[in-house]
């Protein structure tokens, strides 16, 4: 089985661009209805954290709620924006009543996180992130999920919108379970568990440093014969 | 593994119906009515089983929760051992719980919780192969999926008890709030708009009992 994926982000976009277009073409003129809001509340919160966990090497972070809300309501609005370009259709962020007020205590909390994870990577306190390319197969990064010497878990993610999964040519020794996302995949006592973003997950909570280097090494095979180009 | 055990009833609300339930959010009197209809829609149909590792509910509760649980599986084994009396044994905890009077010891509610909502994510993405759209903050409904063109509003109940009527009480009581929103959303969407409420009951640490209510305009 060959599934094509795309990441949360991507979905939700193109679910908005979606809906806005059919409401666009059957001339609904009332407010945008629930679920364009529902995706745009979303989409704002998935480029809140983005814009709160940039880089450490910016050197640059949002001391208050309110830069962080406004980039990240700007980045959201553009987004939309440009994916409406070929429908002629334009978006207009404020007229979504209230979205600002609803997102200003989340970007508050996210604001104060954004400093602290700046100064927690400059100590190694929180697991490390690579970024990886291996030949054949799409970019991915790795992320060690948990606090430096306590790792809880490994996931990785795609780095590209969309990634076609190949879960039918994956081989031995992995065997893939359940019929749609999120499947699981049993390799000797280990279970890797890949969702519909395209993400692939494994609990690692109390292993020893040996076995754990060993499910990073299976973690990382097992990606490099799941994303296809 | 965990077993999860799947029971589910549709309903489908007629013009009638859904003004009675819009009416019932304001007036209290209609409330009864509104769940006498509802009384006679079909009954609970048994969907199967799904076996899964205990991996994919971790992965589902980090993803749909909104409760800042930790090891919330692990909390549900402590509590079962505790509950079988094991803590009067050897190598456990030697306190008494119950110091009050009227103080009665209950698991994690959190994690009672958080257990619901991982599983009303899995629910959605097996059974209809939906993908998540939103997880509203503090809001209702809990999560909202799109799939095959249509978008399903989640609301998710879980509770702790080996009485499988509490949890089908629990969600009753939520249909005539869901009965009303997915009436107001499907006039205002471009898109059809079905209500899902998932009430979990968790068994044991191994085994949980779901009912859905698939709720359309």
């Amino acid at each position: 089985m060959k599934i094509r994926v795309s990441t949360e982000k991507e979905f939700i976009l193109n679910s908005i661009v979606e809906a806005i277009t059919a409401r666009h073409k059957a001339r609904k003129e009332a407010d945008y209805g629930d679920t364009i809001r529902f995706g745009v509340t979303e989409l704002a919160r998935i480029y809140m954290r983005e814009v709160a966990r940039r880089e450490t090497n910016e050197h640059y972070y949002y001391h208050d709620q309110y830069g962080l809300l406004n980039e990240a309501l700007s980045r959201t609005e553009q987004a939309i924006q440009e994916a409406l370009v070929p429908h002629r259709i334009q978006f207009d962020i404020s007229e979504l009543a209230g979205l600002e007020d609803e997102l200003v205590y989340p970007a508050k909390e996210l604001a104060e996180l954004g400093e602290k994870l700046s100064q927690a990577k400059r100590v190694d306190r929180i697991g490390s992130k690579r970024r990886l390319s291996p030949t054949g197969s799409i970019p991915f990064e790795i992320i060690e999920i948990g606090l430096t010497g306590f790792i809880e878990g490994l996931l990785i993610r795609p780095l590209v919108n969309t990634v076609e999964l190949n879960l039918e040519e994956i081989g031995a020794p992995y065997t893939v379970e359940g019929e749609w996302f999120p499947f699981q995949v049993q390799v000797e006592d280990f279970t890797f568990v890949i969702d519909d973003d395209g993400t692939i997950f494994i609990s690692t909570q109390n292993f020893p440093p040996g076995l754990f280097e060993r499910v990073r090494e299976m973690l990382w095979e097992l990606a490099r014969r799941v994303y296809t180009q | 593994m965990i077993l999860i055990d799947i029971d589910k009833r549709d309903i489908h609300l007629t013009r009638e119906e859904q003004s009675l339930a819009t009416g019932s959010a304001a007036r209290e009197a209609l409330r009864p009515k509104f769940l006498a209809k509802m009384a006679n829609k079909p009954p609970y149909q048994n969907l199967g089983k799904l076996h899964v590792h205990e991996a994919v509910i971790i992965r589902m509760i980090t993803k749909y929760s909104e409760q800042m649980i930790y090891q919330p599986l692990s909390e549900m084994r402590y509590w079962f051992a505790y509950s079988s009396g094991a803590f009067i044994e050897p190598g456990y905890p030697p306190l008494f719980y119950s110091r009050q009077r009227n103080k009665t010891v209950s698991p994690n509610k959190s994690a009672v919780a958080g257990i619901g909502e991982g599983v009303a994510g899995l629910i959605t993405q097996r059974l209809y192969k939906g993908k998540k759209l939103a997880r509203p903050n503090h809001d209702f409904p809990d999560i909202v999926i799109e799939a095959g063109g249509k978008t399903y509003l989640v609301e998710s109940k879980a509770t702790l008890s080996s009485e499988p009527e509490d949890i089908k009480r629990t969600i009753a009581d939520e249909l005539p709030k869901m009965a009303a929103y997915v009436s107001s959303c499907s006039q205002r969407d471009t898109r059809p708009v079905v209500g899902l409420l998932v009430g979990t009951t968790i068994i044991s640490e191994t085994n949980y009992q779901c009912y859905l209510i698939e709720v359309t305009v």
